[in-house]
């Protein structure tokens, strides 16, 4: 089922019905005409999809095993054989270790704070803000954005998961259009394990059901609704959402797109039906739609407990062991496996470049509490299609995991590479001023 | 269509058992279908129910209730709004004890009781005291503390830390008479199954194979231990005979089965099943050659 609204937002008072159709229905989105200027250059991916694992998952216990490293470094799991000789991973990713030739890993990622809110702005938009934790440059999928010239029933860039991006202490800055303002945040989308797609913009409409919705009469007594509200303090962001909203929901693809429960029980089942894995469907989904940018965000928060907040996000301060063993594990390793073998399935692993990384890894050592603490020194990321050499690792880390060897990948270079594959080369970044002389991962190209 | 599709997999698991030699596991029920995840299912001690965790219609897990008689679910506590795991029970039931998260990295255990109409609200010595169990006589819970095993008296509320070994101790259960306590460690490598006395002493080995065995649940009798491990790929109940040293598997599935209790007469099961990526709570019986 695809259900209608979920947050509480302000009305849309001070728009006037015509206008607001038109920005719903037809207006081009902002900054189109900044491509439609320049040639590019082909694209290897079409689509990215961007599995953003918040809090920061632990390198060791998962795809950067140490079984030789003493017990109070290398943890209690035991590694197994993947496909690829001499590669190791942790136990708890059989079904990824057996599709290891399907994708490649980077060992040697390194950010540059330990703060989740800091590293993680930065490690989805290349680079530190301007004047502390502000004035961050726009996320990779605002970019994507910006210069998108496809369809316009459907964002160009679109937020999977529970919510929006927080720490116990805060927002974090760069989620969206960051130093380009909210015009650019990615349009977002929940989804649950069981049966609901919800479009959080369109809260107003709260119990509305999406083919009520697609009966034009009836959204138009919506909207006439929404106009009589006169809320003052409606944010801006929450107009663009709206209008973005509606536009999808006019369109019987964006639709379509959104309605997992068209999905057979088998497909569903495939990605495993917790949140995380119906959200990596819903993004398989939307690349079939040809949405070129998506991010699946694991949790709302990057806290691992948190009272009634708790969606168990990566952050392992404690009970690292116990849920990557019980929850944290088998749920990636199942979504990702899924997500990889569908797309490759339905042909369009080759033009859908997946990346699953986190914000930094976590402590080699096992700390007092048990757990592990943020490391942003030494982290991994998967990439895997569109031109992405499969089955190799790229950079190698210490015999504790403590710093990479050589080559360390910083979020520039992951930036830089995640839009080089989309045909975003070097002239436009430039001519926009985002990530300036960034590097490719060439290894993985 | 799910059922049958359920069906088919418990008759393919029967086939699958009826090829062995010693089949130790009779016909699976699936005894849920809602298809949320789920952990730490218990069986009330007059086997009328089964408390489990469940992610109840939100982000967050909360105990469930399962009446075998109705088939009907419903919330343990309806007015918490906060997550609640593992329960386990006391006595004749009229002891509760489960686990509840009440802040940024804190966490208590509650223990509950019945008979005296009292309901207590512990907490550990540090934050974070996770897979919580009472004692089946009910004077005492243990918990895995920072990767350590402790004991916490109910009478004297006195903590003592049981285990103070390299690697990782976790998983507790005490054992019917109240004599040792079952546990899994990483000090030999990686996870497998020891015993050791109530004040920790005389820790011994149970299992040696390759892979994550964690876990333990006593049978009523003390006599077997059901357990889980992936040291056939992925995660499957496994049963130990202490007297013996002999361990059968009993679920062959290529998805998840984990969270194995006992169902109070020690002659079935009820587990954690992952099914199509869906997770419900299976019970079977044991086989006469397993018990």
């Amino acid at each position: 089922m695809f259900q209608v609204g979920s947050f509480k937002a302000g009305g849309c008072g001070g728009t006037s019905r015509r206008a607001f159709l038109q920005a719903s229905l037809g207006i081009p989105l902002l900054g189109q005409s900044l491509l439609a200027a320049e040639k590019r250059p082909a694209a290897k991916a079409r689509s990215v999809i961007l599995l953003w694992l918040w809090g920061g998952p632990s390198h060791l216990d998962t795809f950067d095993p140490k079984p030789t490293a003493p017990s109070t470094v290398r943890g209690p799991f035991a590694t197994i054989q993947t496909r690829i000789p001499g590669i190791h991973f942790s136990e708890l990713f059989p079904r990824l270790a057996a599709r290891n030739d399907r994708f490649s890993l980077v060992r040697s990622n390194v950010n540059i704070s330990n703060a989740h809110h800091i590293a993680g702005s930065i490690a989805l938009c290349g680079s530190p803000g301007r004047g502390g934790d502000k004035d961050y440059q726009p996320n990779f999928g605002s970019i994507v954005q910006r210069l998108d010239k496809g369809r316009q029933d459907l964002p160009a860039f679109i937020a999977v998961g529970p919510g929006h991006l927080n720490t116990a202490a805060g927002d974090i800055e760069a989620y969206g259009g960051g130093i380009w303002g909210p015009a650019y945040d990615p349009f977002p989308v929940r989804c649950s394990e069981i049966d609901n797609v919800e479009l959080p913009s369109l809260k107003l409409l709260e119990g509305q059901t999406i083919s009520r919705l697609s009966d034009r009469s009836h959204l138009q007594r919506e909207l006439e609704g929404i106009n009589r509200l006169q809320n003052q303090q409606r944010p801006r962001q929450w107009t663009i959402d709206l209008q973005r909203a509606f536009r999808l929901v006019a369109s019987k693809e964006g639709r379509h797109a959104f309605d997992i429960s068209s999905e057979d029980e088998q497909t569903r089942g495939r990605y495993g039906r917790t949140q995380f894995g119906q959200s990596c469907l819903l993004a398989r989904r939307l690349v079939e739609a040809e949405v070129p940018y998506i991010q699946v965000n694991w949790s709302e928060y990057v806290e691992n407990i948190y009272d009634n907040r708790t969606d168990f996000g990566w952050d392992t301060h404690w009970l690292n062991f116990e849920n990557m063993a019980d929850r944290h594990g088998p749920i990636l390793d199942r979504s990702l496996s899924a997500l990889l073998d569908d797309l490759a399935e339905r042909g369009l692993l080759d033009s859908t470049l997946v990346v699953a990384m986190g914000e930094f890894g976590r402590t080699p050592s096992i700390s007092a509490k048990g757990g592990r603490d943020h490391w942003e020194r030494c982290y991994f990321s998967i990439w895997a299609g569109a031109g992405i050499q499969p089955g190799i690792v790229v950079g190698e880390s210490d015999s504790q995991g403590n710093d990479p060897l050589a080559d360390p990948i910083t979020p520039t270079t992951v930036g830089t590479t995640i839009l080089d594959q989309l045909g975003i080369h070097s002239e436009q970044r430039a001519s926009l001023r985002v990530l300036p002389g960034g590097k490719l991962i060439e290894p993985l190209l | 269509m799910y059922r049958s599709q359920c069906l088919r997999q418990s008759l393919l698991i029967l086939l699958l058992l009826a090829a062995s030699p010693v089949p130790a596991a009779g016909p699976i029920e699936q005894l849920t279908d809602d298809g949320l995840l789920k952990r730490d299912p218990c069986f009330q001690p007059d086997g009328s129910s089964i408390l489990f965790a469940s992610r109840h219609r939100s982000p967050r897990m909360v105990l469930m209730k399962l009446e075998l008689a109705k088939n009907k679910v419903i919330r343990l506590n309806p007015a918490s709004n906060l997550v609640e795991l593992a329960p386990s029970f006391a006595g004749n039931g009229t002891v509760l004890c489960y686990q509840r998260m009440t802040g940024n990295d804190q966490t208590t255990f509650v223990i509950e009781n019945k008979q005296a109409g009292s309901s207590r609200q512990l907490s550990a010595s540090e934050a974070v005291s996770w897979n919580v169990r009472i004692s089946p006589l009910g004077d005492a819970v243990t918990y895995n503390l920072s990767g350590q095993i402790y004991l916490r008296s109910l009478e004297s509320d006195a903590e003592t830390q049981l285990t103070k070994s390299a690697g990782r101790n976790d998983w507790p259960a005490i054992s019917p008479d109240g004599k040792q306590i079952a546990f899994s460690s990483s000090r030999d490598g990686d996870y497998e199954l020891y015993l050791m006395g109530l004040d920790g002493s005389q820790p011994r080995r149970l299992t040696t194979a390759s892979g994550l065995d964690m876990r333990p649940r006593w049978s009523p009798d003390g006599k077997q231990i059901l357990f889980t491990s992936n040291r056939d790929g992925n995660y499957e109940i496994y049963l130990l005979d202490l007297e013996s040293g002999k361990q059968q598997r009993l679920t062959r599935h290529q998805e998840q089965d984990n969270f194995a209790c006992w169902h109070p007469d020690g002659k079935q099961l009820a587990w954690v099943r992952e099914n199509q990526g869906r997770f419900d709570i299976c019970r079977m019986p044991l086989a006469n050659s397993a018990r």
